[in-house]
């Protein structure tokens, strides 16, 4: 099992996160004049966890001309997505561990290709949490503005007073 | 008019069918009181216009869209064992008509009458003939789109809106079932392609699921409804969920109890003449809780036929790429949502089969989508898998096909020993399975799918031939309640009265013999239109 968070680090958070706009001058009740963009506080991982995650998510789906699923807050989206749902979050945290006792962490980045492909070509748990990672990872990135808009160039949920349908000569 | 005053008329649910009695009859000056289990959806609430990420924001900040559908918490059922019937229920005003997928098709002769022909239980009592009339005039009235086609399986109309054009997976499907031997049509949908009786045409937003704020598709809670309550004869009342119908001493319906949603209180309001249209498997629940000295086995039931005989469809989804469209410069392929086509059944009387009944095939939508869950299904991961889901995207074709279930007597609804709810009303257990014949359809509907499929040349993603969806998810119960010639073996006549009990109607799809290949609201509509006038005559005759 990965380091829980502790109460130590819940603290520090917490203190980081106060001081932040005390620092910077703002007032009890003014509009901040500076946004302060906090780090995400995974709920459902612990830190180290929510890292590989974060870690995980960028391989399946990692930035080209395009951000990757890490900058499109994909790790947020699965960390969120588990909430309430105990079998899931079981099976992605058995995963993460089991991941991690293969040395994931101190692996350069060749090798983590590697241990994730045999992850995805596995049977049982292994192979169940690759797909299920895989299948969150998709859900998440895919209905991002940066996966859905940017990089696949939807286009729809507009207003158009006619659909003409296809014109494409090839085609007809 | 105010509560309390007598109704001639009073209608169980506000869908399809009861949003048609209940409007039918006001304007002939019918007083009419519906009672529906919910309470009006906003369309002012509804999320039609967000994007997929704006959407998760508002979740994060704790907000939810109008929940349309009836939670399992609230009103639970009862399935056998393996045999999970997934049922969607819609208790507010409207009922699934807020959600539903709009395809409107019209039953033919071929399907009314089969029964007769192949020898599997009853026949329709009444033909296209009777019925022609209404699909007229349920075309005008709530606006559907299609094409000129007309089809032995699929009769015409002279009232189709203009049809949305064809998307260019569409066009390729249509052009490679040709090649199969098969005739795509244009798809029907009731879905307004004009500005139409106050209500703004389709803007093509794609996002008819969510509910549609501008009501530009056929929505009872906005089509029937308003128009009903203008004419002054009609009273609704919200969060009434009705228990039981009770009889007087001839006999006949005298009352309706319902408690209210959230307090629990009962309330029985006197009914001279009742309208059951809860849809099939909630009305055939109040049915069979009405028991009495005269009913012991619910309220019309003398035949025994009520509760069983439950018929819907199955279904597959097979995702596929045209080759032609890999890679391309992506478009808004939104339309009017779901498919512009569709695949009429083919086979003709006679054909030598090894099942029957039959199977038409729907596309629903194609090309660029919402989402690229199709990308579960694709292999690998990183840069490549990155770039595989971008030329994937949108080449998306989906073959759909729907084939008829046969009804039996041991697929049924029944509420003998099951717990009650907490109003003290026994819950219902849906007893449910498919036999041979469904499944050797299954493997035509499969051959059918590969066929053009093959002829496209389309790459498929991994399947396994002989799956289905999960039952009900074709959201067409049918049969419990059903109409026929014959009082020993059905409950309704071809007006859907009862045939014991004069002053009961039953107009959802409970009353359907047969649950055929097609979407049943379009006929649902024409029934309760054509089973409403019958009341109303009747009425004015003093038989009822």
């Amino acid at each position: 099992m990965l380091d829980q968070p502790t109460r130590r680090q819940a603290l520090k958070t917490a203190a980081a996160a106060t001081a932040l706009p005390v620092a910077l001058g703002v007032q009890a009740g003014a509009a901040p004049l500076v946004q302060v963009a906090t780090p995400y506080a995974p709920r459902n991982l612990a830190p180290a966890e929510f890292r590989l995650i974060t870690a995980l998510v960028d391989m399946i789906i990692p930035s080209s001309e395009t951000p990757g699923a890490a900058a499109a807050g994909v790790d947020r989206y699965i960390d969120e997505k588990i909430s309430g749902d105990d079998a899931r979050k079981g099976k992605i945290r058995d995963g993460l561990t089991a991941i991690e006792r293969a040395g994931f962490s101190s692996l350069d980045a060749e090798k983590r290709v590697a241990l994730l492909t045999e992850f995805s070509e596995a049977e049982g748990a292994r192979g169940e949490f690759f797909q299920l990672l895989k299948d969150l990872t998709i859900d998440g990135y895919y209905s991002s503005e940066i996966g859905l808009a940017q990089e696949l160039g939807y286009k729809g949920n507009t207003f158009l007073k006619e659909f003409t349908g296809c014109t494409h000569e090839e085609h007809l | 008019m105010a509560r309390g005053t007598d109704y001639d008329v009073v209608v169980v649910g506000s869908g399809a069918s009861g949003g048609m009695a209940a409007w039918n009859l006001a304007r002939k000056g019918v007083k009419v009181l519906i009672l529906d289990a919910g309470s009006k959806f906003n369309r002012g609430d509804f999320w039609t216009h967000l994007s997929p990420w704006q959407e998760r924001e508002r979740r994060r900040q704790g907000k939810r869209p109008p929940q349309f559908l009836l939670s399992r918490e609230e009103q639970p059922y009862e399935w056998v064992d393996d045999r999970y019937f997934d049922l969607w229920r819609v208790w507010g005003i409207g009922g699934k008509t807020n959600i539903w997928g709009r395809v409107s098709l019209r039953y033919s002769d071929l399907n009314f009458s089969e029964p007769e022909r192949d020898g599997w239980e009853v026949s329709w009592p009444f033909q296209y003939k009777d019925i022609a009339p209404y699909y007229d005039n349920v075309d005008r009235l709530i606006g559907v789109n299609g094409g000129d086609d007309d089809e032995p399986w699929l009769p015409g109309s002279r009232y189709h809106m203009p049809p949305p054009g064809a998307r260019c997976g569409e066009v390729l499907l249509k052009k490679a079932a040709a090649s199969a031997g098969r005739t795509v049509v244009t798809g029907r949908r009731a879905v307004i392609t004009r500005d139409h009786r106050g209500f703004a045409a389709c803007h093509h937003c794609g996002a008819c699921g969510k509910g549609c704020d501008t009501g530009s598709f056929f929505n009872s809670a906005d089509h029937l409804l308003p128009f009903a309550m203008e004419t002054g004869n009609l009273e609704i009342v919200e969060n009434a969920v009705v228990g039981r119908v009770f009889v007087n001493d001839e006999g006949l319906a005298s009352g309706v109890q319902y408690f209210d949603r959230y307090t629990g209180k009962e309330h029985v309001v006197p009914a001279k003449r009742v309208v059951m249209a809860a849809s099939c498997v909630d009305s055939t629940r109040i049915l069979l809780n009405s028991k009495s000295r005269q009913y012991p086995n619910g309220i019309g039931n003398g035949s025994g036929v009520i509760g069983n005989y439950l018929c819907d469809q199955v279904r597959f989804h097979m995702p596929a790429f045209a080759p032609q469209l890999m890679g391309r410069a992506t478009s808004n392929d939104d339309g009017i949502s779901g498919g512009h086509i569709y695949l009429p059944r083919f086979d003709k009387p006679g054909d030598k089969r090894d099942y029957l009944r039959g199977y038409g095939v729907q596309f629903w939508g194609g090309g660029c989508q919402s989402n690229a869950s199709f990308a579960k299904k694709l292999p690998g991961f990183g840069l490549d898998f990155k770039q595989s889901v971008k030329e994937h995207y949108p080449a998306l074709i989906q073959l759909h096909p729907y084939g008829e279930v046969l009804p039996r007597a041991s697929n049924r609804i029944s509420v003998e020993g099951t717990p009650s709810d907490r109003y003290g009303v026994p819950l219902f257990r849906i007893e449910y399975d498919i036999g041979d014949n469904e499944r050797k359809m299954i493997e035509a509907m499969y051959d059918t799918a590969e066929e053009i499929l093959h002829e496209m040349k389309a790459e498929v993603l991994p399947y396994k031939r002989g799956e289905i969806d999960k039952f009900g998810s074709a959201i067409h119960e049918h049969g419990t309640c059903r109409m026929g010639a014959d009082p020993k073996r059905s409950a309704l006549n071809g007006f859907c009265q009862m045939h014991e009990v004069k002053n009961m109607f039953v107009v959802d799809g409970s009353a359907f013999p047969t649950a055929t290949e097609k979407n049943p609201t379009l006929t649902i509509l024409a029934m309760a239109w054509r089973a409403s006038d019958y009341l109303a005559e009747q009425m004015k005759k003093g038989n009822v």
